[in-house]
């Protein structure tokens, strides 16, 4: 109790020029830093971002976070719809691209759905990954990634113009595993959806 | 050479004296401004020109009003992209509003150390949190896995793994394609490599014990702390950006250091200003000198 009483008087002292004006910037600092520790943990804000101070402690940033844009045609066939069609297709800055990626929500996802829904778009076909690349020295379990491989290969390659029934958008974050557990891949927040008629 | 050092020393030591403390604060968080601080792109002309106008004319640089332009130019462009900006810059905007305040008080100088302290031991506090709860921090997950991701790392993980940079590139460009393009909830088996592993763990926990240092010395109101807090800011500013450069960061923390010497501290005020120069050679590729094969 008397080292309490202390402490307080020292803490008094400190601040007794101003009064507790001086601690009007940290206390704009907690409550902002508490709403990006809610909105992090219960939604899909990235802790990275938002002014929380969680940079350099998880692993899910912007640059582990990656959007998919899936198209579907007349007569049912998946499409991915490649990164490098974006900008044209739904005029996604970098700027805009990343605000989407720390905190996707269902407005904006939507959004971008009913932008690329509106044009016509030609598929194309994704990077192919050279045989060294799959034979990564970090890479003990090749067949798995073969295989994840084979499934997006089939969902492309088409030349000629489609018009898209419907159109997903998702953002999807690498999930780094402790030890040998791997990485896996996995869908975050809402996924926007727009249909044509 | 001797007498050039002894010759510097007493110049920095005249420099940072000749100021009124109150002007130099102010001069190196304008250039701090001037130099790391981002504001919307239609603003951040604006925020230059103001940054120079406060540097060219001393009669603005106590000038409140002129604060709290900054403070509102700064406020005006980044909160509509506040999701997606740093969190130096955050703590910039947080400084350049003390700033504002102190100069409206009867005592700014007593107001911006105490600021000053308050910011710091905040800043730290959270990133401590986050570390301790964000899960995959302690057990060393987080550094492993940035030690392969990061390109600033890159050298040091060819390093501590045995592998060429070529290696290690080409692994973290496999890992980013499979996230633009794997299947939902496929998982990618990974082979450990030991000696990156306990390198993560060690220096997991060698952060977290210096950022908890920095914020337990700067919450206790102790005398005696005094020294201990600005030690361990200036080895965290010193270690920790020299390995990840984020200038920004490491100049805001550099200037929230120099603002909470003590009025006759001009010693220490000194090695702050050292430390503002030597935070620039950060951008220096040093790695490049490891020995890794490429």
């Amino acid at each position: 109790m008397r080292k309490s009483t202390s402490m307080a008087a020292r803490l008094r002292q400190s601040l007794a020029p101003c009064g507790i004006q001086p601690l009007l910037p940290v206390i704009l600092l907690v409550t902002i830093a508490a709403a990006q520790f809610v909105q992090a943990i219960n939604g899909t804000l990235t802790p990275w971002k938002g002014g929380g101070f969680g940079m350099f402690a998880t692993l899910d940033s912007i640059p582990h976070r990656f959007l998919l844009i899936t198209g579907i045609g007349p007569a049912g066939q998946r499409y991915l719809v490649a990164p490098r069609s974006w900008p044209a297709l739904a005029h996604l800055t970098p700027a805009r691209l990343r605000a989407v990626l720390s905190k996707p929500t269902l407005a904006a996802l939507d959004e971008l759905a009913l932008r690329i829904l509106s044009l016509s778009w030609r598929p194309e076909e994704p990077a192919r990954l050279r045989p060294r690349e799959l034979m990564s020295p970090l890479d003990g379990d090749v067949e798995s990634r073969l295989m994840a491989y084979r499934r997006l290969i089939r969902a492309v390659g088409s030349e000629e113009t489609v018009e898209l029934m419907e159109v997903h958008v998702q953002v999807r974050r690498l999930d780094f595993g402790h030890g040998t557990s791997g990485v896996t891949l996995s869908t975050i927040g809402p996924i926007g959806i727009a249909r044509g008629y | 050479m001797i007498a050039v050092a002894a010759a510097a020393r007493v110049r920095l030591l005249n420099l940072v004296s000749s100021q009124a403390e109150l002007d130099l604060i102010l001069r190196v968080t304008a250039l701090l401004v001037l130099l790391h601080a981002r504001t919307s792109a239609g603003l951040n002309a604006l925020l230059r020109i103001e940054c120079l106008v406060v540097l060219a004319f001393p009669g603005l640089l106590t000038n409140p009003r002129m604060w709290i332009l900054l403070t509102a130019t700064l406020l005006i462009g980044n909160v509509p992209q506040w999701s997606t900006i740093d969190n130096h810059q955050y703590l910039i905007g947080y400084w350049v509003l003390a700033c504002a305040l102190a100069l409206r008080s009867a005592a700014p100088m007593a107001y911006l150390r105490v600021s000053a302290r308050a910011l710091v031991a905040a800043v730290f506090g959270f990133a401590v949190l986050w570390k301790v709860l964000a899960g995959e921090y302690l057990d060393g997950t987080f550094f492993y896995w940035t030690f392969f991701m990061d390109a600033r790392l890159s050298r040091i993980a060819a390093l501590l793994a045995g592998q060429s940079v070529t290696d290690i590139t080409t692994a973290a460009g496999a890992l980013r394609m499979f996230g633009e393009w794997g299947a939902d909830g496929t998982t990618v088996g990974v082979r450990q490599v030991p000696g990156v592993w306990t390198a993560a763990i060690v220096a997991a926990w060698l952060g977290l014990t210096l950022e908890a240092g920095v914020a337990v010395s700067h919450l206790l109101p102790r005398v005696s702390m005094y020294r201990i807090r600005h030690l361990l800011l200036s080895v965290f500013v010193g270690c920790t950006y020299f390995f990840l450069p984020v200038v920004g960061f490491a100049f805001v923390l550099t200037v929230l250091g120099m603002a909470e010497c003590g009025g006759h501290d001009l010693r220490r005020r000194a090695r702050y200003v050292v430390l503002l120069l030597l935070i620039q050679l950060t951008t220096v590729p040093w790695q490049a000198l490891l020995v890794a094969t490429e």
